[in-house]
This record gives C-alpha cells, structure tokens and sequence, in this order.
C-alpha cells in the first residue's frame, strides 16, 4: 500500500437532457466544499463528448487526497455536514446513476 | 451464553464519587442476580466516538435467563441516574467468535454498535457482514473478534450488530486497523453515505476500553471451529 496519494472518483449518469444542469450543481454547489475538506479536483470528463438532448452523459469527476489523514479527513467532514448530505438528496432526481470509487496508484 | 453490553456516559458534573457509586449499584445489581454468570467493567480509553466512559460486560447461561432478569432493564433505568447522561446498550447471543490469542491479558476490547438501514434487503446486509467478518484476514492485529446480530437495542439508535474485536495495545486499534486499505478503501464503503453502497446509520458508537483479560475468549461456546 502506497502512503498516498489517493483518488475519489464520482460517476454520476445523468437524468436524460441533464448534464448541464448537473454539472453546474455539482462544480458549484459540491466541489467548493469538497475543496474544504482537502480534496483536489484532478479531472471532469463526460461521455459520449457532447451534451445528448435526450439521452443521458456520464459525467466523472476525479479528486485526489494527499495521503490516509486527509482521506479520513474527506470522508467523515462529508459525512459529517448536512449540506453536503442535502446536496445528494436535492440532486437526485438529475442523477440515474452514481457510482464513487476509492483508487490508488499502481506502477504502470 | 447470552450477554449485555452497555455503554455508559456520566453526566459531565458527575464526580468521581458519583461514578464510583453508580458502578457500586451496577456490580450489587450482577451479584444479586443469580443468572449472571459473568461481569466486569472496561474503562473507555480516549478517542472513542459516542462509546461511552465505561463498558459493563454482564454475561448470562441463555437468552432465556437474560430476559427474566432485572439487569435487562438497568440500561434504560440509567437514563433517570443525575450520575449518567445517557446509555447505549447491546443484548445479543455473540455468533462466530473467533480466538486468534485466547489467552490475551492486558488488551484493548472494541465495540462497535451499529444500525443497518431498515429495508435494506437481506443480501446486502449478509454482504454487509461478510466483508466486515473478513477484515482480520487482512489486518491480523484483530486478535480477538465476534459480529452478532442484535436482539434487543437500547440508546440512540435501534442497534442491529455489534462488531467487537480485541487488540493487544490501543496503537493497533488506532494504527493498523485504520490504516488498513481493506477497511478504509473496502468495508468503509457500507458506512459512506456518499457511497453506493451505505446501508449503515451514520451514528455509531465507537468504544475502545481497557480489558484485564479477553472477554471473546469467554464466548467459547459460540467459537467458531
């Protein structure tokens, strides 16, 4: 096991004709707190690349942590603050699909 | 056997002679009681999280003998002691005890009391518990452990399981059973409720208490061969 650094990957498929709507609400209303609690936005792709009028886009957000502290640190001050429980709860119903996923690096 | 667990938290103006004489009133209650056939107390050692400042293990023959007993009640009669500001408190017949040092001494005793969602379907919740019931695999500073189902929750949350393990020092609770990639990057993600997978109230109480001697090796009869 490596001392870090490790990534937090969220995978939201969007409600179909909702990507932007949810991309908005999750780089303004998610990102500044999770930037708060430690976390470093590394990435944001969407697939297929383009906003689909009505099918839904796979939008990947992808944030680093600098080690096992500030993994435990972005974990519980998420779980820990109502907003941030909230914001999931509010943007469900643009999300079909969510999947977050811990990674670390691995030699390649 | 059957057994009690409760944590006790004391009112923050109670004294050392309040806490002393509550624990008094606690072990009279054991002794009088001719169906216990085991109690001690554990004091909380620091950096637990809702666990409480004392564990009282009280230990009966069955489930039937617990029932009848007085001290079934006493967890929730110490919610009117001016020494207590609350309790949470465990009945269970521990399931699967495994022994790795029988002969602990000195050690450190967890209690996690936890609460699965209700409705959680059946096959997550017995997921739930195979992946945490692995995790001295992985971590072999777990000398002691047992995850049960709970019969009967008293305290802040209707407690579904109880996952206890003993540890030779608090270091390795504090150390390599948190450091552990398997629990943090993989059973971790049944309490995250940013995860796909939560089913677990996010309160818990965590308690991490002294021990003289293992209280899992007394589980033998549930030991897991």
């Amino acid at each position: 096991m490596s001392g870090g650094p490790y990534f937090i990957v969220d995978e939201l498929r969007s409600a179909p004709g909702c990507a932007d709507r949810l991309r908005i609400a999750y780089l303004d209303g998610y990102a500044p707190a999770a930037r708060a609690r430690g976390m470093t936005m590394l990435h944001a792709w969407r697939n297929p690349p383009l906003d689909l009028l009505d099918g839904t886009t796979t939008l990947t957000f992808v944030w680093s942590v600098e080690d096992l502290p500030g993994w435990w640190h972005a974990r519980l001050g998420a779980a820990g603050d109502p907003a941030v429980l909230s914001w999931w709860e509010e943007t469900r119903p643009l999300i079909v699909e969510h999947r977050r996923l811990y990674h670390e690096g691995i030699a390649a | 056997m059957f057994r009690q667990c409760t944590l006790v938290t004391f009112a923050k103006n109670a004294d050392e002679s309040a806490r002393q004489a509550l624990a008094a009133r606690l072990t009279e209650a054991a002794r009088q009681d001719p169906a216990v056939t085991h109690h001690r107390f554990g004091p909380a050692v620091s950096g637990g999280a809702n666990g409480g400042d004392l564990v009282w293990h009280v230990h009966f023959r069955d489930q039937a003998d617990w029932a009848a007993s007085p001290i079934r009640a006493l967890p929730a009669a110490l919610a009117g002691d001016p020494a207590i500001d609350h309790a949470d408190s465990c009945a269970y017949r521990p399931a699967g005890a495994h022994l790795r040092e029988p002969g602990l001494g000195a050690s450190v005793y967890r209690a996690l009391f936890l609460a699965v969602k209700p409705g959680t379907p059946p096959e997550k919740i017995a997921q739930f518990a195979n992946d945490t019931a692995a995790m001295p695999d992985y971590i072999p500073e777990i000398r002691n452990w047992a995850l049960s189902p709970v019969t009967e929750a008293q305290g802040a949350r209707h407690w579904t399981h109880v996952w206890e393990q003993e540890f030779r020092t608090i270091g390795e609770l504090r150390g390599p059973y948190m450091r552990s990639p398997y629990h943090w990057g993989f059973v971790d993600r049944w309490f995250d409720p940013e995860h796909q997978d939560f089913i677990v109230d996010t309160w818990l109480c965590h308690s991490a208490s002294a021990l003289e001697a293992s209280v899992i090796a007394l589980y033998r009869d549930t030991v897991a061969a």
